[in-house]
């Protein structure tokens, strides 16, 4: 079908060229345009003249001047034009022959013959291939802008935003679940760590307002419970900070995952311990295990993003800085032609001293970046400057 | 299958331009028809093929076909229609995809509307536009492809640059390019009768409406492009001498001096060998321009992405057309028939004292735009060529140029009366004094915009009064001068209303030093003083757009306590691209305009903003509009031009000069 296409278009290419070539015509010698321009010329005057636009005088200088001029124009050697069956053959031949010798081949190899149009909404009806996450969540966001009053979907898909890097729209989902859905302590929870975790770690009054909510539905909820008491830390509030972790560890089990960071929050604001914990390791009632590391985003402006990291205490830190590495590796992964990206992430990875995985982005950058020989150049540069063969 | 179709049919476009450069060519050299008859039809089918292109093109984007890398860099499923419509020539590979649809538009338009022109001229200068949709072609196709395809096509595209998603961007380029390339036809016009070693009779008859159609185009790209800059960019300007603004004005004054010498050439068979010169000038300035915009030499907006290999191409490309024809124009100048000679006091003398300014204005901003570009690349050394040095040079050759259009105007073809040309213009330039007095007294200083508004209102009057004069003359009753002014030649109104148009842009430009500046972090409920308004904000909010959020102020414009206006700055945020992008809140107030920007929020509620206001500034575009408006009028005229002279004794006499 392409091909019967192709064929058709290739025809109508070279019969542009056959068509004039088969006409028979004379052509009008090389002079006669300009002694039919001088003529028309001459008429114009005549014309203006009965029309009153010139005086009888001007007309008359007008057309001495034109006059002079057309029978310079007569005067001047005339080429007979003739055509010639033997030239028009091979022009014809030459038509027959370019067309299809230039276009096929250098759409061979340029085009992409197999591919069929993709337009998008014929791609989201189609079946989804399993394993496409991506996928399955653009056909979900399609379908909410049909149903936007579906809560379930926002619901499902919020926490791939978190993770992929998309805090502010994460945010929105979790709360048009909540609004659409009713309100748990659960909902309130994941909104207020969303909230959190664009605020690049910070419990903003927004965040508190969620994780209070989810505690007046249920006064057993951990995470809320947790971050309400890093937000009293962070605000300087020691001492309520100290009642809400004394109260988290009275109340837990004793195998709860979450017991070991709870202690040491406690420990570290007794003042018993200096070392700090990790701030990612939240305790984590849920099984999804959205811990901090996995998100944090906001792409900020530069400098102000730089500043605020810089003021976190190093363990949160250390965690933030993960996060973005992590989340940097994942947009890659979905999107590898950006090479600005790539030197990033093998820098980043030398930086947290992960060879292993440093090694593994120059592979992935090499396999993305190929063909472009400019973008793969720089990588295999860095790659040799940091010592890190692959 | 569509996108491979349009990718296909590039490609045999290709083929085609390469025929109908080849075969006229030879038909034109062998002096046979039926060779030369490929022409047309190829010329025409050339056009097709690049049509269904970019029509393939335009369909991958509005439908999201994210399988084309062109569509994920700069598009978005959400994305406004119009802006994926638009969006197509938003970029790099479409945008050059949209030249070649203009080039190939061009020789199908020489194609149909060429059947009174001498057969070899016409097979010259198609072949020569082939050769160009070739050149061209072949650059999209090797280098800027814009049917390349991924095979795992994401999800999401990555949306267009924001200061690109403006209503602007739908009219600007198409505009620009029309203009760009409509003077490649007066190019391949004059390499034709270079090659063929003739000028006919009829050439400037033929160049010239083309000229003309260019020439219009690009005045209204170019202030198109003015204006958006203006109320997208944030700060009011609406020129800045950058190379990119710089590459689309030289072409504009080569276009302005050819159309003008072409007018001579058309009435007086005078300046020929000029008129051919200039006629390569106008369009090397465009492939210069384009050149600057697409190689990447120059990092701007319109640059979209710099990539060394293509700059080497069109360099490549540059060279060989301008080189080429300048080398044929050496070669062949020479044994041209030079064509009438002239007094220094005429029609014709006055419009060569234009070209000779309008040239050294145009050499002013090639110099200042290449010379730190070519110092930057030979020395390293950045130095920037800003508006000091163009409004120092190009001033003293403006407002000389202002004085003298209205009295070239006056002077009759082949032997014109200076003193009474001047007399006629007596009221002009009476008025353009007092009005000048009048706007000094009312705004003050700069001493500049008092004299520049006196010689711009002297321009307007002056180009009118010429239209005026030859319709009052002796006559008896009202009816008499509305039948003369009917009987009047379109292009006499053309002159005078596009002389005009000069004048209010002048006198736009005039007045930018009276504009009032006042940069404030504005508290929601007070009033701040522009000019003689005073602007406070009633509300601040945000909101949200199908692809971006943003914040924005309710403004109210007050004049004596009373609101008689309210404007909406914003502040936008693109999600996708994560960039800024502000949006001004105009309002057009007589005609001046108040123009607000808000920028960075403070915590006490307060917002920076940028407040202006900027009296007659809408005239800079009005003045545009109005001259392509004349441009439009001479078009409309499609008689043919003799330069008829008047004698000696009625010179005095303010008839018909054409």
């Amino acid at each position: 079908m392409m091909w019967l296409v192709f064929a058709l278009l290739t025809g109508v290419a070279v019969m542009a060229v056959l068509l004039p070539l088969a006409m028979r015509g004379e052509a009008s010698d090389a002079g006669a345009a300009d002694i039919a321009f001088f003529e028309e010329q001459i008429a114009e005057i005549e014309r203006e003249r009965a029309e009153g636009r010139l005086d009888p005088a001007e007309a008359e200088a007008a057309k001495t001047e034109a006059a002079r001029r057309l029978l310079r124009a007569e005067a001047a050697p005339k080429a007979k034009a003739r055509g010639s069956r033997r030239a028009a053959l091979a022009a014809a031949l030459a038509a027959i022959v370019i067309v299809p010798a230039i276009s096929l081949p250098l759409y061979l190899r340029l085009g992409k013959v197999d591919m069929p149009d993709m337009p998008l909404t014929a791609r989201l009806e189609s079946q989804p291939d399993r394993g496409d996450l991506a996928g399955a969540v653009a056909r979900i966001e399609q379908h909410l802008r049909e149903r936007p009053e579906d809560g379930r979907g926002f619901e499902v898909v919020a926490p791939y935003y978190l993770r992929t890097g998309r805090g502010e729209d994460a945010i929105d989902a979790y709360s048009k679940a909540l609004k659409l859905l009713g309100a748990t302590a659960e909902r309130h929870a994941n909104l207020g760590q969303a909230r959190m975790i664009v605020a690049e770690g910070k419990v903003t009054p927004e965040a508190r307002k969620d994780f209070e909510a989810a505690l007046a539905l249920d006064p057993a909820n951990v995470m809320s419970a947790y971050y309400l008491g890093l937000g009293a830390e962070q605000a300087g509030e020691k001492d309520r900070a100290v009642e809400i972790f004394a109260k988290l560890e009275a109340d837990a089990p004793a195998d709860a995952a979450y017991l070991p960071a709870v202690k040491r929050r406690l420990a570290e604001l007794r003042g018993e311990n200096a070392q700090r914990p990790p701030f990612a390791q939240a305790p984590d009632q849920q099984e999804s295990g959205q811990g901090l590391a996995r998100g944090p985003v906001a792409e900020g402006p530069a400098s102000a993003q730089g500043k605020a990291i810089a003021a976190m205490p190093a363990d949160q830190r250390a965690a933030m800085i993960r996060g973005m590495v992590d989340n940097l590796a994942a947009r890659l992964e979905s999107s590898g032609d950006d090479v600005e990206g790539w030197l990033k992430l093998i820098r980043a990875y030398n930086v947290l001293a992960e060879p292993e995985k440093a090694r593994k982005a120059v592979e992935d950058a090499r396999k993305a970046l190929a063909g472009r020989e400019a973008e793969a150049a720089r990588i295999e540069a860095l790659a040799k400057e940091l010592n890190i063969g692959g | 299958m569509i996108v491979e179709v349009g990718h296909y049919a590039l490609i045999l476009a290709l083929a085609l331009a390469l025929l109908q450069f080849a075969i006229p060519f030879a038909g034109a050299r062998l002096n046979d028809p039926a060779l030369m008859r490929v022409a047309r039809p190829t010329a025409i089918s050339q056009f097709s093929f690049v049509a269904l292109a970019y029509g393939a093109l335009t369909y991958a984007h509005v439908v999201s076909d994210f399988s084309l890398v062109n569509v994920i860099e700069n598009s978005h499923s959400l994305k406004p229609f119009i802006y994926k419509i638009s969006g197509v020539w938003g970029n790099h590979e479409g945008s050059m995809l949209l030249w070649v649809l203009v080039l190939s538009l061009c020789g199908a338009l020489i194609a149909i509307f060429s059947s009174a022109m001498p057969d070899k001229l016409r097979a010259d200068a198609l072949s020569v536009q082939g050769l160009l949709g070739a050149a061209f072609l072949l650059f999209i196709l090797l280098t800027s492809n814009p049917f390349a395809r991924v095979d795992q096509p994401p999800w999401e595209g990555r949306d267009l640059n924001p200061i690109l998603q403006d209503p602007g961007l739908a009219i600007h380029p198409p505009l620009l390019y029309l203009g760009y390339v409509g003077f490649s036809i007066v190019f391949s016009f004059a390499a034709a009768a270079l090659i063929g070693g003739r000028i006919d009779a009829a050439w400037a008859r033929f160049a010239r409406p083309w000229t003309l159609f260019a020439w219009v185009a690009l005045t209204l790209g170019i202030a198109m492009g003015s204006y958006w800059a203006y109320y997208t960019l944030g700060w009011g300007g609406f020129w800045f001498w950058d190379p990119v603004e710089n590459a689309s004005l030289m072409p504009w004054i080569a276009g302005t001096a050819l159309l003008h010498s072409a007018a001579v050439m058309e009435k007086r068979e005078a300046l020929k060998v000029w008129t051919i010169f200039l006629s390569i000038l106008a369009f090397s300035l465009s492939l210069l321009g384009t050149f600057l915009v697409r190689s990447g030499v120059l990092t701007s907006v319109h640059a979209f992405a710099s990539d060394p290999e293509r700059g080497v191409f069109i360099l490549g490309i540059l060279v060989f057309f301008i080189g080429g024809a300048l080398a044929l124009f050496a070669l062949r100048a020479g044994s041209l028939p030079v064509g009438g000679l002239f007094a220094p006091i005429s029609r014709e003398g006055a419009l060569v004292v234009n070209n000779l300014l309008l040239s050294a204005s145009c050499a002013t901003v090639v110099i200042g735009t290449l010379y730190p570009l070519a110092l930057e690349a030979l020395t390293g050394e950045k130095i920037s060529v800003g508006p000091p040095f163009f409004n120092t040079v190009l001033i003293p050759i403006a407002l000389p140029l202002a004085l003298l259009m209205p009295i070239g105007q006056m002077l009759a073809w082949k032997r014109g009366d200076l003193p009474a040309a001047l007399a006629r213009l007596r009221a002009a330039f009476a008025v353009g004094v007092l009005a000048a007095a009048a706007l000094g007294a009312r705004y003050g200083t700069p001493f500049l915009s008092i004299v520049s508004a006196g010689a711009a209102v002297y321009l307007i009057v002056g180009g009118l009064s010429d239209i005026a004069q030859r319709a009052a003359f002796r006559a008896s009753s009202a009816g008499a001068v509305f039948t003369r002014l009917r009987g009047l030649a379109l292009s006499a109104w053309g002159t005078s209303v596009s002389h005009a148009g000069m004048g209010l842009t002048l006198l736009g430009l005039a007045a930018t030093g009276w504009g009032v500046e006042n940069i404030v972090a504005m508290k929601p409920g007070d009033y701040y003083d522009v000019g003689p308004y005073k602007l406070g904000i009633e509300e601040i909010s945000p909101r949200n757009g199908p692809n971006y959020s943003e914040i924005y102020a309710v403004m109210a414009v007050r004049s004596g306590g009373e609101t008689i206006a309210r404007i909406e700055p914003a502040k936008r945020f693109y999600q996708a691209r994560k960039m800024q992008r502000s949006e001004a809140g105009v309002v057009t107030l007589g005609l001046g305009q108040v123009y607000a920007a808000i920028g960075e929020s403070h915590e006490d509620g307060a917002i920076d903003a940028r407040l202006y206001w900027k009296p007659f500034v809408t005239l800079i575009w009005i003045g545009a509009l109005v001259m392509a408006f004349g441009g439009g009028l001479s078009l409309a005229d499609r008689r043919l031009r003799i330069g008829v002279a008047r004698r000696a004794q009625v010179a005095a006499m303010p008839e018909a000069a054409e």
